[in-house]
């Protein structure tokens, strides 16, 4: 059912009201119809004691037999006579306890004293006639019985109407207290209603106040907890995806660990195979420094020679300035001799063409000791060169031992940090045992946490039920204290807030 | 550089020497018959009469040689002849032209500067020793002058001879005769000797 707390609240206090009602409608009901069946059953009574004897009947009928007795004095009027004395005893002794009041009773009881009288004075009457003494019995019966028997009459009519009065009292007493009742039913209906319409109301609002808060923690507490269990699943699904990928990196690194202590096995051996050729190398380095040594040695008796020769060549210098100089002085002989030559005149002639001749011969030598000092210059340069040439060399050779030496350092270098590697290839493949057993344990403790996720995952999932099952209840919760508009009940989803419009 | 080349070069290296050794030994002397042509040549040479004499024109025995640059020439009749200087001897107190004094044939040579005189470029006198020095006997007097370099002797044709340029101005102008053919500037000792700035007074102040 789907209605919210105030209208069964409402409603329940309706069918209280309605049940109240009804309540109060049956009652009024019986009640009007107990006084109707009390007036029938009065009325019937009095009809019934009307058509009955009834104790006057049964006062007069006892009397007609005392009368007949008296007349007769048949003996069997006297059995009718107890008859209708114990009748009527019992009559009266009933209409005693029946009577609704005390001052019924009392009527009653003297009509009862006065049924004693009445026999007294009826058995006063037998004796009499019993005895024969018909006059005493005469006289009883006019003075004591007669009497007495319409003062039973009368008391029993006194007593009868006294009844019939306070029945009818008593009836209108009755439907009196049934308007009463009626009216004070209706009052405490009105009242009943109000009060309840008030309580209602103040139930409805405490309860919906103390709901709304709870719903609203409620509802907040269930979004937190699914949210948590969100996260919480995607923190497991990220574990397991986690786990997943370090299971295989450990796989990897297993491989890659017993792959790493392959190579390094490699290694050692290429290690040993690399130190004989570093020896190798280390002779052939050797002799090539000193093969370096000898050609610098070389270099250098060379650059000696090319220097002697270059000052033998300064020698050849020296005398081509001689000679250069003779030329010279040839050439200047020559010019004297053209000058004398002149100055003789025509015996002259014949000297000067020997001075020109000699003049010529000095150009020629000028220009022959001009080509030598041409060439001793080549010579120096070439000489300049060469030396050059050797100290190049030996800077060469002296850079290439150097080199060598290097190379010899090198190698050396190079032997020494292959042992290092080879000692370190060892030193890997241990650790690369090592690594292949801790890798074993890591994929041992990932297949735990694996489990242990699962376990996990499985738990989330309860929470999250629960907490989507607490949502749920915070959403009928809020639908049940959520009117809006006209009266149409607001649904709301689970993860959303509760909003109270009540 | 691989090795078959290397022992090539070097057995051509070897044949060279070789040769050059041979050569060097065989040098020297002519041979024969070379010796023999020239002689020969220059006896032709000299056995040659003088044909193509000299014309009826006049020609100019120069002394040519060259100062500054330029080349001048003197007559051979004045010149004593040519020599190195030997030793060059500044004297002070003496005018500028003069650069010093040298001893010539047991005698004190007094030498000129002619660039000083002719006012031309360089400075022949600051390097004057080894140089070619000209003595030269005009007009009583012997002194001589230092050139850069003397060509030799040249008999140039008297017609042949330019006026000297108008740009020359002074002694310059005075002293020069005039260019030849070869733009040899003939100089004029004479008019130089005469020159009144160049004599030297007996005296000393």
């Amino acid at each position: 059912m789907n209605w919210t707390i105030s209208r069964r609240i409402m409603a329940g206090f309706g069918v209280v009201f309605v049940l109240l009602l009804l309540v109060a409608g049956i009652s009024i009901y019986t009640l009007s119809s107990i006084s109707k069946t009390f007036e029938y059953a009065l009325g019937q009574q009095a009809i019934i004691m009307k058509n009955q004897p009834g104790p006057k009947g049964g006062v007069a009928s006892a009397s007609l037999e005392i009368f007949r007795y008296l007349n007769t004095q048949d003996r069997k009027h006297l059995k009718e006579w107890d008859r209708w004395l114990a009748w009527t005893r019992e009559r009266m002794v009933e209409a005693r306890n029946t009577s609704p009041n005390v001052d019924g009773r009392r009527g009653w009881e003297e009509a009862l004293l006065g049924l004693s009288e009445f026999e007294e004075a009826g058995k006063e009457i037998i004796a009499a006639v019993t005895d024969g003494r018909m006059a005493d019995a005469q006289k009883i019966n006019a003075e004591e019985f007669k009497p007495i028997h319409e003062r039973m009459f009368s008391t029993i009519d006194q007593v009868l109407a006294a009844d019939k009065e306070r029945v009818t009292g008593i009836l209108q007493e009755t439907q009196a207290g049934v308007s009463r009742t009626f009216l004070a039913m209706l009052i405490m209906a009105t009242i009943a209603l109000a009060f309840g319409i008030v309580t209602a109301s103040l139930l409805t609002r405490s309860v919906n106040g103390s709901l709304r808060e709870t719903i609203s923690a409620l509802a907040s507490s269930s979004s937190e907890i699914v949210a948590a269990t969100t996260q919480q699943a995607a923190g497991t699904a990220e574990e397991a995806t986690a786990v997943q990928q370090t299971s295989t990196t450990a796989d990897e690194v297993k491989q890659t660990a017993q792959v790493a202590a392959q190579k390094a096995r490699t290694v050692a051996e290429t290690a040993q195979k690399t130190a004989q050729v570093s020896q190798d190398g280390r002779r052939a380095v050797e002799e090539s420094i000193k093969g370096s040594k000898e050609a610098k040695t070389r270099m250098e008796a060379l650059a000696e020679r090319i220097l002697s020769l270059s000052e033998q060549a300064q020698a050849i210098g020296e005398i081509v300035a001689t000679v250069n100089d003779l030329a010279e002085q040839s050439n200047l002989l020559a010019v004297n001799a053209s000058i004398e030559a002149a100055k003789a005149g025509e015996a002259g002639k014949g000297f000067a063409v020997v001075a020109t001749e000699v003049k010529s011969l000095a150009e020629q030598s000028k220009q022959a000791t001009a080509r030598v000092r041409g060439i001793l210059n080549e010579i120096h340069r070439a000489t300049q060169a060469a030396v050059m040439a050797a100290e190049q060399g030996v800077k060469v050779s002296e850079t290439g031992e150097t080199l060598a030496q290097q190379a010899g350092e090198s190698i050396r270098l190079l032997a020494e940090s292959l042992t290092e590697s080879a000692q370190a290839a060892q030193q890997i493949l241990a650790s690369a045992q090592q690594q292949v057993v801790g890798m074993d344990q890591m994929t041992l403790a990932m297949q735990n946490i694996k489990q242990a996720s699962t376990q996990n995952m499985a738990a989330t999932r309860q929470v999250e039920e629960s907490a989507h099952n607490l949502n749920e209840l915070a959403r009928r919760l809020t639908a049940l204290v959520t009117v809006s508009g006209n009266g149409n009940l607001m649904k709301s989803r689970p993860s959303e807030r509760v909003r109270m419009t009540m | 550089m691989n090795k078959r080349e290397q022992m090539f070069n070097w057995q051509e290296t070897h044949a060279r020497l070789e040769r050059t050794g041979r050569a060097l030994q065989t040098g020297g002397e002519l041979p024969q018959e070379e010796a023999a042509r020239i002689l020969r040549h220059r006896a032709s040479a000299l056995a040659t009469p003088q044909e193509g004499a000299a014309p009826a024109t006049e020609t100019l025995p120069l002394l040519v040689f060259t100062l500054s640059g330029e080349r001048f020439g003197i007559e051979t009749a004045r010149v004593l002849e040519v020599v190195s200087l030997r030793e060059l001897i500044p004297v002070p107190y003496t005018p500028t032209f003069i650069i010093g004094v040298t001893h010539h044939r047991g005698r004190v040579l007094t030498i000129l500067d002619l660039q000083q005189l002719l006012n031309l470029p360089g400075n022949v006198k600051d390097k004057a020793e080894n140089r070619n020095l000209i003595p030269v006997e005009v007009g009583g007097m012997t002194f001589g002058m230092v050139v850069d370099s003397v060509v030799g002797i040249l008999s140039v044709p008297a017609h042949k001879v330019a006026p000297p340029s108008a740009v020359l101005s002074g002694l310059a102008l005075a002293i020069t005769r005039g260019i030849t053919e070869e733009l040899i500037t003939i100089l004029d000792l004479d008019v130089l000797a005469r020159t009144p700035e160049i004599l030297v007074k007996d005296e000393v102040n």
